[in-house]
């Protein structure tokens, strides 16, 4: 961040770290789905299926991320991705 | 120009709601709720990482929910030696607590309760204002409840504030939504509530959403949830009192992260965030006076008000009577002729008069949610 002229101006890591806590998120919605498709009839209890309802509908995590959360590629791996800091130690995708 | 920011949570939901607006540059100060930070479980990376970016910057605001600012018993002195490691950590621009004890007897936690506005009171909440005020290097201060037992309660909050913050030249937190419950649910003109409050002491407005609870007599109570979007009303509201506030420097959104369940609600957040952003950017520009950092400074009343004497062992014990039982009858479900009734057989010269039965069934159902049994 700019200490200068207080403007938030998140360095990478930060956006970075959120990223993957965010991917934590939905990965716990796909996690959701599985666990719900062992059940049968509770396929549709819990309102964190709501997150992995894209994920449900053929969009991969990362696709799903790419697409919803800003800075998602990241973690997940472009071009110019997180090499320069290494794996992230919030979920350890890198 | 008035700085809009977040109160952080520590929930990967929250992370996934608020990434694109910090992406977007909107929050421009972040709260934090520090001792929320001090469980086993730790913080998160990309908390910390936010923490350093922000207290760097100088936009970081502490804000405590355990130290029982009114609590005539508890961990006091291990919360400031964890205070001390803290602010050792991080530079924080202030550091407020809520105007009321949690935890008491069988209880070693709770929702914030509100106590009687007393000399003895004032003097234990002044006494432990000070003694963060001696451990930190910024200012201390205080947040006004929503929770209430009693209109008196709700009337008297203001001028229980005024006495506690003079002494230590404190500032105050104000919820707004704190205060729109308060006048609601108490049928008090807000602006009584307003006028009782030191506005020139704001440095900092908390905005939240909350919910309509019926009571078992049929009446809609407001309840503080912080799980709704931020109604219109009180963005008028903000309007309408920021310019009264002389010295305001940030308007802090809360909302907790385990209320963003869906996709639905992340939208809506976020939209949400985007125009209260804006309605903060339009406030007129405040000229506050630069904030006091040295521990020295915030000992003497700026303006002579109360500086008074620390209570005696025998006040103190009357406080943590009260303070137990009250926590006991409300897990209890006692009604409140029988709270009064056994209050003033604890600490007959605390003990409130007229306490609302429809009051006291919420502040009951709050100890039941939030309450930690010894």
């Amino acid at each position: 961040m700019d200490s200068t002229n207080n403007q938030p101006n998140l360095s990478r890591r930060t956006l970075a770290l959120m990223t993957a806590a965010a991917a934590t998120a939905v990965v716990v919605g796909s996690i959701g789905i599985a666990t719900a498709s062992a059940g049968g009839e509770d396929l549709a209890v819990g309102e964190e299926m709501q997150f992995a309802q894209p994920v449900a509908a053929g969009f991969s995590v990362r696709e799903f991320l790419i697409q919803y959360v800003p800075g998602a590629e990241l973690i997940l791996g472009t071009p110019d991705g997180i090499d320069d800091w290494g794996d992230c130690p919030a979920c350890g995708m890198g | 120009m008035t700085k809009f920011g977040l109160s952080l949570m520590p929930e990967p939901a929250f992370a996934l709601a608020a990434l694109p607006v910090f992406d977007e540059g909107l929050i421009e100060c972040l709260e934090w709720s520090f001792d929320m930070g001090w469980g086993s479980t730790g913080r998160p990376a990309w908390v910390d990482a936010l923490l350093d970016e922000y207290s760097t910057a100088g936009w970081l605001l502490g804000h405590g929910v355990s130290y029982s600012l009114l609590g005539a018993h508890g961990n006091h002195q291990r919360w400031l030696r964890r205070l001390a490691n803290e602010v050792d950590e991080r530079s924080y621009r202030w550091i407020t607590e809520h105007v009321g004890f949690v935890g008491a007897g069988r209880f070693t936690f709770s929702a914030p309760m509100p106590m009687p506005m007393t000399r003895d009171v004032v003097a234990l909440g002044v006494q432990r204002l000070r003694d963060i005020a001696t451990i930190v290097d910024c200012p201390v201060g205080v947040e006004n409840l929503a929770t209430c037992l009693s209109t008196q309660d709700a009337v008297e909050q203001g001028r229980l504030v005024r006495d506690l913050l003079s002494p230590v030249d404190g500032i105050l937190l104000l919820d707004l939504h704190n205060l729109w419950c308060q006048s609601l649910n108490c049928d008090v003109d807000i602006e009584t509530l307003l006028t009782a409050l030191p506005l020139d002491r704001v440095r900092e407005i908390h905005l939240a959403g909350g919910r309509e609870s019926s009571t078992a007599s049929g009446r809609s109570l407001r309840r503080d949830t912080h799980d709704q979007l931020v109604p219109p009303t009180l963005l008028e509201l903000l309007e309408r009192v920021a310019p009264r506030c002389p010295n305001l420097e940030a308007v802090i959104y809360e909302r907790l992260g385990t209320s963003l369940t869906d996709v639905a609600a992340h939208n809506a957040y976020r939209a949400d965030l985007r125009t209260v952003s804006q309605v903060v950017a339009g406030l007129p520009a405040p000229d506050p006076a630069p904030v006091m950092t040295s521990p020295e400074a915030t000992l003497e009343s700026s303006d002579g008000g109360l500086n008074p004497m620390p209570p005696s062992g025998r006040a103190m014990d009357q406080m943590a009577q009260y303070q137990a039982n009250l926590l006991d009858c409300l897990d209890r479900g006692r009604s409140h002729h029988e709270i009064e009734g056994e209050l003033r057989n604890a600490a007959p010269q605390l003990a409130p008069d007229h306490m609302d039965d429809d009051l006291v069934e919420v502040a009951a159902q709050l100890t039941r949610t939030w309450g930690v049994l010894a």
